[in-house]
């Protein structure tokens, strides 16, 4: 069963996506900030990581910086509010991030972008 | 405005507390953005950036105005590209970017400064009145409060600190008498139930219509 981690300051947005995407199939776990997230990597496990870009702690450079010392290492979705440029989008991709997603989304657009991930690594197997 | 079949529908326990009056203005809209003075803040993050743009190229519209812009929806880099697209015209826009310092490390320029987003009112209210001193603008926008507060559900104590966030700005920040706080929202997330009234002086709501009517001859 695919892994999914949901790192999201927002204990209703980070609650809601963990019940939606328990009823698609995937196991789940939460963590509710950056901190919070790298205490429970190694522990959980997950394939796939959805990760909110503005939390309270660390930044999103210092978390990924700080996730190349752990020893598990998921496929990051980065969920948004900030509009970034073509070129930032660009960067985003070349640090490791796989999607992109912008808030308010509609649940189907993050179970989609997971999936697609699923797929691809059920092609590489 | 209190109607005598309203009072039947009110239980024993609750008061009018506040009574609002509206007008609907749309011949006068044009005059007063034309006229806009003061801090102009966006109540959700929905409002695109290229109608931020055209909101502004309304404002006093031959006038070099120097706009402060404190960014919590988009980046600078995201900006320049809107930008490219959709000049402003007579405006110079000074940046303050909460957002792009999140992803990676960027230098101050000319026009732009990164900065760490504020997380309650008291850290905004400290990152405009620095960037106010500093630049000294003709009107500041805050793109969105909605970062801060959820107007949708917004629990009693924020929107009372909300109300002495306004307060303290009017006190603070906007010297001149002809200074004022506009609320601006877009109809894309319904309509609001919580709109903060007080210490606000004009609230607009923006409605975009992309496409041509189409006539019927």
């Amino acid at each position: 069963m695919t892994k999914i981690m949901i790192v999201d300051d927002e204990d209703d947005l980070r609650e809601m996506i963990g019940i939606m995407l328990h009823k698609e199939g995937f196991e789940t776990e939460m963590a509710k900030d950056g901190a919070d997230f790298l205490d429970k990597i190694d522990d959980f496990a997950p394939d796939i990581v959805t990760l909110d870009v503005m939390m309270p702690g660390l930044t999103t450079k210092e978390i990924l910086e700080k996730l190349k010392e752990k020893i598990t290492k998921p496929k990051i979705i980065l969920l948004t509010v900030v509009r970034y440029s073509e070129e930032e989008k660009q960067r985003l991709y070349e640090m490791g991030i796989v999607d992109y997603i912008t808030k308010p989304f509609e649940i189907d657009e993050l179970t989609n972008s997971i999936l697609k991930q699923v797929v691809r690594k059920e092609q590489t197997i | 405005m209190s109607l005598p079949w309203r009072n039947n529908l009110l239980s024993s326990k609750q008061k009018i507390v506040q009574v609002h009056y509206w007008k609907k203005m749309m011949k006068e809209t044009h005059e007063v953005v034309g006229k806009l003075h003061g801090v102009v803040l966006l109540i959700h993050n929905s409002v695109e950036f290229s109608d931020i743009i055209d909101f502004l190229n309304k404002i006093r519209d031959d006038e070099q105005l120097l706009v402060v812009y404190l960014s919590l929806i988009n980046s600078y880099s995201r900006i320049r590209e809107v930008l490219k697209e959709n000049p402003l015209k007579s405006k110079q826009l000074f940046v303050v970017d909460c957002v792009s310092g999140f992803v990676v490390e960027l230098k101050d320029i000319h026009d732009c400064v990164y900065r760490k987003p504020p997380i309650n009112l008291d850290e905004l209210k400290e990152l405009l009145l620095k960037n106010i001193a500093s630049q000294n603008p003709d009107i500041v926008v805050v793109d969105s409060m909605s970062q801060l507060i959820n107007f949708s559900v917004p629990t009693e104590d924020e929107l009372s600190k909300f109300y002495l966030f306004l307060h303290s700005l009017k006190e603070n920040i906007l010297g001149l008498s002809e200074d004022s706080i506009i609320l601006l929202y877009d109809d894309k997330i319904g309509q609001l139930q919580n709109l903060p009234t007080i210490s606000v002086d004009l609230i607009l709501k923006l409605e975009v219509i992309r496409d041509a009517p189409r006539w019927r001859g």
